[in-house]
């Protein structure tokens, strides 16, 4: 076989591997939200203290914690743009989908911990530090969209927005750790807090580490799909201003050359 | 229970499928585009000179 036939063969073998990855992820996600669901609404029990409302910490959490990992994932995307040895376009290509993910899973936060706050303290919005970080966090990523959307050279986009990134991740550590700097509203975290102590047990502490590994799933499914939109965009703008050039060079080349038009 | 679960449920889950159907959307709209710049290449290069050559080579 030749090189370019083995290269072709590849590249086809990877297309693959990565489509039945993409399938494998999202019948694993559906079916972990469904399990999840299923147990948060119906086998497990209510709480002592929350009663039946404690069944939305199955969602809630799990929703805020793939929002810090997808942001995490913009940042370290981020500095791997940044640091020339490993400059590429596919980490900034990961940042952005990573980022769009992360604003998506952040508004959900914000409405779910709304919808949970309206029963538990009577109101749908407070100024409270972990819910306005929250939603510092959520203007912030919007604002890092919106930075990569001005135009200039991909690589003037990718870099400035790589430090907008490693700006807006600031926040994340002061959102995690508002609830202990600060007298709030919002509990400290059930399970993801510097005491290492789950503060829920049995089937309710299974459910939740269900439900956080069910979302973590789906941040994969989304991110892979993300990139692969963005990745193909990339290659179509790529031929577009090469089509674009070659007709340039081609005007340019008949004005030079007068006759060529004559002859043609 | 009450509307509050059920609301908090539909919105969640509803939030990240609806994201999620739309970038599937997306991704085989990109896929179809893919494939056509593809066989847009593979005939620009047939036409080429050197994919005649090719061609003739072949024969």
């Amino acid at each position: 076989m030749s090189m370019h036939g083995t290269l072709e063969a590849k590249t086809k073998a990877a297309g693959r591997l990565w489509l039945w990855s993409m399938r494998l992820a999202a019948g694993s996600a559906i079916a972990g939200v469904a399990a999840t669901v299923w147990l948060g609404l119906w086998v497990t029990p209510p709480s002592i203290e929350l009663g039946q409302l404690v069944r939305l910490v199955y969602i809630h959490p799990p929703l805020a914690w793939v929002c810090y990992l997808a942001f995490s994932v913009t940042t370290l995307a981020s500095l791997a743009y940044l640091w020339p040895r490993t400059r590429s376009a596919g980490w900034d290509r990961l940042a952005f989908a990573s980022a769009e993910v992360g604003l998506v899973f952040a508004v959900l936060t914000i409405v779910t911990g709304s919808i949970w706050g309206k029963p538990t303290w009577g109101t749908w919005w407070t100024w409270d530090a972990r819910l306005t970080t929250t939603a510092l966090l959520a203007v912030l990523y919007v604002g890092y969209l919106a930075l990569r959307r001005i135009p200039a050279e991909p690589a003037v986009i990718a870099k400035r927005s790589a430090i907008a990134s490693l700006l807006a991740f600031a926040d994340v550590p002061v959102n995690y750790f508002s609830v202990y700097w600060w007298r709030t509203l919002h509990q400290t975290g059930t399970v993801l807090n510097p005491a290492k102590q789950m503060k829920i047990h049995g089937l309710m502490a299974w459910t939740l580490l269900l439900g956080f590994l069910a979302f973590t799933v789906a941040y994969l499914w989304l991110v892979s799909a993300r990139y692969r939109i963005a990745q193909l965009a990339d290659l179509r703008e790529r031929d577009r201003l090469e089509v674009a050039i070659a007709e340039r060079r081609a005007q340019a080349g008949a004005k030079a050359d007068p006759t060529s038009v004559v002859r043609a | 229970m009450n509307g509050y679960i059920e609301a908090g449920y539909v919105v969640g889950i509803g939030g990240v499928g609806s994201y999620a159907a739309m970038l599937l959307m997306r991704l085989r709209r990109a896929e179809r585009l893919e494939a056509m710049r593809h066989r847009a290449l593979a005939a620009r290069e047939d036409a080429s000179p050197q994919g005649s050559n090719k061609r003739s080579g072949a024969q």
